[in-house]
């Protein structure tokens, strides 16, 4: 894990070299900022120093040094302006690149990485986690960089005016850090407790508010509430007790401060009283000694911060040293040349190693035939769909396309071949137009309309409050599953392809408009090579091919009266009709 | 917005000690330079080592008291802002889950469960700032120019003017970004849903082969996100220079005239460093107050979504203004003249309406439910049914129209008297956390074990729940994620089974069951519970076939009423509804 770290921080630190010109100016002006905030403070004292009494002011004097504090200011004012512009330009770019680096590299890689993952970790991914580095970066920048540097100069200041006051107070202050450090770690195992309880709190929310019409109708108020503030009474406990002995962090660094501040003044008097050192002198060591110390609480908070910052990086580095789909072939289908045969050859996959699924199947399947796929849950339907469409690749054996193997020709240039709709309807935020014209976006409305109305879901659409314009936001939920699936099957109508794979596509559809579709599908089918997955056997049974799968293998093949006359699980599966059972 | 103050109830001292406290804390840290003005114009020309070592022990007895005071006023200040936060959730929990359908829609459920959680957080967050430093850091700022007054009261107006001049720029500078940080919200927001939508989107993407314009998309979204976050940085960063440049100008200015005062005689060299000190001490505090702000800020937004839930009204019990809608049947059941034909409820020509939409969705709905007698209602997706069982247990109401229902029924005249007597199976499979025995007594209370054993049985659920080691004290995890759809569901039944009610609806509640197991369950629904009237929902024809009156619902209208058989020769849509699932079993 730490190795991990400082792997992170220095491929972090080879990305910002791509940035060589902004970080020398960054680091150039972080010292001249840092040197002159510290030298103002020599010059106000100084300046005190010339002010002693009455009729003892040495004007001339006392001039000089305000014009230098006038040349001072100027300076360091252009500096803190166009330090921060420098360093947010390197780290808005920085993560801005990332995440579109991250984005695409997406798009190239095998889904087995994606589906692997939560939809919600990728998310987090690229776009919370960016935002964390980039917060990160600017902290390192703003607050770290400078307080190093500050802690820097003024033990060099604190040395020029009084080399036995500065060690004292160099070696007093970091006592504050492990007081800190002492709070943290007690007050972190309450933060713990009190994420958790509010875990624990948002689930029973979510869980209430999403199933709020059972309270309703079962009337159970009381009892929902009770079981809500016993929790949210736990939560509160900790929540305050972790707020508390966090909060006593702040109080604690001051109080040692203090007693360091009034420490140094005395030492301080005693010299002047000797005649070591002036009243100017004090003035300003006492500020420095301010000064010192503040960066300690700065750069602990920032290490903190740093901490996520670069577990945030972290993730975003696993993205992007993920797998890629390499291309393994190089030609492009010609227009007209698939008619549709396809095969299975000896094809072997698994989606773990440890867990076999297909194993040495055999499909043979010639242009123009209807192929259904059948049987329970997880026999291998889908999985045969991910094979064909090249979400996956087989681990032995191949498919071919008009007895080629798919391998040898470009994936975008085979799947341009083939119309798929799943069963978990994709729809993006835009217009339905937009979203049935999905794979040709410069097709006209025209062509829209008639995919539309093909698919059985003009009527819905024009009823909608744009009609083909209606806006559709966060994934279509302004429209119910039935409709949505209609949307998708849409989109295959707008240019139909040689191959076409439907894996429950009507499952959320009712079954009098189902059967409407199933003409249109029909229609659509005719002369053309379909693969077909449904839960309804009733839809299936007039298919050419009927592929009766379980446990990854093809038990059974053939028409349905071969199928039924066999007497095999498919007669079973029939005569039960319980295929939809969970 | 007021009304949210009466949940300080019990932390009403605390919330007045904790600023106070703080404010103690200050008062001692403003002590010290007047120690050191002291020291300096004191110790010093007297040489008086004795003084120097009194001085320096009261400046440590400050920094204890201090420490004392400030660690004091944290305490206070945790105890009230999650007091007041805990009295708050508790009570707009109570409040979210108590409203009407209507209003959830309004709010939709994400939004409020983002308030009781997230919002109430941020509320609790700023509080706490509030109480901490929000008092203490103004009374610093307010008391170093106090202080400074009393030292030399002719530098006064150097410090007003940049005070008021820090102000002005922190406070403009904020004004003039926040509607620049709520446009980065909205842009990030939007790379968010592209993200997510991607994300899930990645064989739909490949298929159609889209990835190149997904990128580009993402990449327009992902520059016009940075460009603002620059933009609003290059604004926000004027701060530290302005400031800067101020309080500099104004040290400076007053350096040269403290120097012509000590010159006259009229100020002290210690004076001048104290005068200093406070200028410093004025800036430290106004950088904390600007930065707290904009968090302050945050937690304000959240209590004002919050005061927005506070202010709806909750689902009220009476009927109060609805009596015109609803009723129970007294007249219908005296035109009846055989007692056992009573009426259970009627629909009278309703209309519906969702709040949120702007068509109807239920168009002059009619029909007359007897006691104890199985009504079917079927149709297509979207064609009204769910909406009509809302009706029926009012969680909404009939736009127009009304809902007569026998006196039995609608006893008390009370929301939840009828709710008493109505069970719902729903479509949507719901659980609670906890336990099958818990999830079992929401229906019953003070339901016995045999009373719970016989219900799984009837919902065909016996057989899993005896095979679990734990029994009925099995542990149910959030939305019953535990079991497998088809379990869920037989549990929601068993549930319903088991409330006392007299009505029984099944909300296309069978569609999770097969076929064997949904035909016993009818069977058994038919046989044990005759005496309820029974109301199903279903996309099949084959779960209403014994039904007494089928309603078949078109988009909304009332296309058929009657039995199976008669609906088969009548009805054309009801036909075509039972030939699509009837294929299979010619063969």
């Amino acid at each position: 894990m730490k190795t991990n770290r400082k792997e992170t921080t220095l491929r972090l630190i080879r990305l910002l070299a791509d940035y060589k010109i902004f970080l020398f100016g960054i680091l150039f002006l972080s010292i001249i900022q840092v040197g002159l905030t510290v030298y103002l403070p020599i010059l106000i004292g100084e300046a005190v120093d010339y002010i002693v009494g009455k009729g003892q002011v040495n004007f001339d004097q006392l001039k000089t040094i305000l014009v230098q504090m006038i040349i001072v200011v100027i300076i360091n004012t252009l500096v803190q302006w166009i330090l921060p512009i420098m360093y947010q330009k390197v780290s808005f770019e920085m993560t801005s690149d990332l995440r579109q680096s991250a984005l695409e590299k997406m798009h190239g890689m095998p889904l087995s990485f994606v589906d692997s993952r939560s939809t919600g970790d990728l998310v987090s991914r690229l776009t919370t986690d960016t935002e964390q580095l980039n917060d990160g970066l600017l902290m390192v920048f703003e607050q770290f960089l400078i307080g190093l540097l500050t802690i820097l100069f003024t033990l060099v200041m604190m040395f020029r005016i009084n080399p036995v006051m500065m060690a004292v107070v160099a070696v007093l202050t970091p006592i504050s850090l492990f007081s800190s450090r002492f709070i943290a770690t007690r007050s972190y195992d309450y933060f713990i407790k009190s994420v958790e309880s509010r875990g624990e709190l948002s689930e029973i929310v979510e869980e209430s508010l999403t199933q709020n019409e059972i309270i309703t109708l079962f009337n159970i108020y009381d009892e929902k509430e009770a079981q809500f503030n016993e929790i949210n009474d736990l939560y509160s406990d900790y929540s305050e007790k972790a707020t508390f002995y966090s909060s006593t962090v702040n109080p604690t660094t001051r109080f040692i401060n203090a007693l360091i501040y009034a420490g140094v003044a005395f030492m301080g008097v005693i010299l002047i009283l000797n005649n070591a050192l002036t009243v100017g002198g004090l003035t300003v060591f006492l500020n420095y000694a301010k000064e010192y110390t503040k960066p300690f609480n700065d750069i602990s908070n920032v290490l903190a911060e740093l901490q996520s910052a670069l577990a945030s990086a972290n993730r975003l580095f696993t993205i992007l040293d993920g797998p890629v789909e390499v291309e393994t072939g190089t030609k492009e289908y010609q227009p007209g040349q698939v008619k549709g045969e396809v095969g299975f050859e000896d094809v072997d996959f698994s989606y773990t190693k440890d867990v076999e699924l297909i194993q040495d199947l055999n499909v043979e399947v010639s242009p123009g035939m209807k192929v259904a796929i059948v049987g329970p849950t997880g026999a291998g339907k889908s999985t045969m769909i991910n094979l064909i469409m090249r979400f996956y690749e087989t681990d032995a054996g191949q498919i071919t396309l008009e007895g080629e193997p798919i391998t040898d020709y470009t994936r975008a240039s085979l799947r341009k071949q083939l119309g798929m709709v799943l069963q978990d309807v994709w729809l993006k935020s835009g217009t339905v137009h937009d979203n049935i014209a999905y794979g040709h976006p410069d097709a006209d409305r025209e062509t829209v309309i008639k995919a539309a109305k093909a698919a059985h879901a003009h009527k819905f659409i024009t009823a909608l409050p744009d009609g083909y314009d209606t806006v559709l936001t966060d994934g279509g939920l302004n429209l119910s599953k039935g409709e949505q699936q209609l949307l998708s099957i849409a989109r295959i109508f707008v240019s139909v392809p040689n191959v076409l794979i439907l894996d429950e596509a009507t499952s959320s559809i009712d079954t009098r408009t189902e059967m409407e579709i199933q003409e249109a599908f029909l229609k659509l089918m005719e002369g053309r090579t379909s693969f077909i997955i449904a839960h309804r056997l009733s839809t299936i049974q007039d298919s050419d091919l009927i592929l009766v799968m379980q446990d990854g293998q093809v038990v059974e093949q053939g028409n349905h009266h071969e199928l039924i006359e066999k007497e095999g699980l498919y007669y079973q599966m029939q005569m039960a009709r319980s295929i939809e059972a969970v | 917005m007021k009304k949210l103050l009466k949940y300080f109830q019990g932390y009403r001292l605390m919330g007045i000690l904790a600023p106070l406290f703080k404010l103690i804390e200050a008062l001692m840290e403003l002590t010290v330079p007047l120690i050191i003005v002291q020291i300096v114009d004191n110790v010093i020309p007297a040489n008086d080592r004795s003084l120097l070592l009194y001085y320096v022990g009261l400046m440590f007895l400050v920094a204890l008291l201090s420490l004392g005071f400030s660690i004091a006023g944290q305490f206070f200040s945790a105890r009230a802002a999650i007091g007041f936060t805990k009295n708050l959730t508790e009570d707009l929990y109570k409040k979210t889950i108590g409203l009407s359908q209507a209003a959830f829609d309004k709010f939709t459920p994400s939004s409020l469960i983002s308030r009781i959680t997230g919002d109430t957080f941020q509320i609790q967050t700023g509080l706490n700032l509030f109480f901490r430093l929000f008092l203490r850091s103004p009374f610093i700022v307010f008391g170093s120019l106090f202080m400074a007054m009393q030292i030399d009261l002719r530098t006064t107006s150097y410090f007003v003017i940049m005070t008021v001049v820090l102000f002005a720029i922190s406070i403009g500078i904020i004004y003039i970004t926040t509607p620049y940080q709520q446009q980065i919200r909205v842009k990030f927001d939007a790379l968010v849903t592209s993200t997510r939508e991607q994300m899930q989107g990645f064989r739909v993407i490949r298929a159609f082969r889209q990835e190149d314009r997904e990128k580009e998309e993402f990449k327009v979204l992902n520059k016009d996100l940075t460009k603002k976050q620059q933009q609003t940085g290059y604004i926000s960063i004027l701060t530290n220079p302005l400031t800067f440049v101020t309080i500099n100008a104004t040290l400076i200015l007053l350096i040269w005239d403290g120097a012509s005062f000590v010159n006259e005689g009229t100020l002290t060299q210690g004076q001048i460093v104290a005068l200093v000190n406070y200028l410093l001490a004025i800036l430290v505090e106004l950088t904390k107050i600007v930065m707290q702000t904009v968090r302050l800020n945050r937690g304000w937004v959240s209590a004002r979504r919050v005061a927005k839930v506070m202010d709806y009204d909750s689902e009220s019990d009476e009927f109060k203004s609805l009596e015109a809608n609803i009723q129970p049947s007294n007249d219908l059941k005296s035109t009846d003249t055989q007692e056992e034909k009573d009426t259970a409820f009627s629909f009278n020509h309703v209309d519906f309406q969702y709040p949120t939409a702007e068509k109807d969705v239920l168009y002059d709905i009619n029909f007359e439910v007897t006691k104890g007698s199985f009504f079917g209602i079927i149709g297509g997706t979207g064609a009204g049914k769910s909406t009509i069982l809302h009706l029926i247990s009012n969680i909404y109401l009939p736009t127009s129209g009304e809902i007569l229902y026998h006196p039995s029924i609608y006893k008390g005249a009370s929301r939840k008297g009828l709710r008493d007597e109505i069970s719902v199976v729903s479509g949507k499979v719901a659980l609670f956390k906890g336990t099958i025995r818990s999830n079992l007594l929401v229906a019953k209370a003070d339901a016995t074990e045999d009373e719970m054993w016989k219900a799984l049985e009837d919902a065909q659920a016996k057989s899993f729940v005896e095979n679990l080691s734990e029994g009925l004290d099995a542990p149910v995890s959030a939305f019953g994620r535990n079991f497998s759809g088809g379990q869920r569901q037989r549990l929601t039944i068993a549930r319903a089974l088991l409330k006392p009610s007299q009505i029984l609806i099944f909300d296309d509640a069978t569609s999770a069951l097969d076929y064997l197991t949904e035909a016993n369950l009818l069977n058994t629904l038919t046989e044990n519970y005759r005496e309820r009237t029974l109301i199903m929902v279903s996309q099949r024809t084959r779960s209403l076939e014994n039904a007494d009156q089928i309603l078949v619902m078109d988009a909304g209208n009332q296309i058929g009423l009657g039995t199976h058989e008669k609906l088969l020769e009548t009805n054309q849509l009801y036909r075509e509804i039972y030939e699509s699932q009837l294929v299979a079993e010619v063969e």
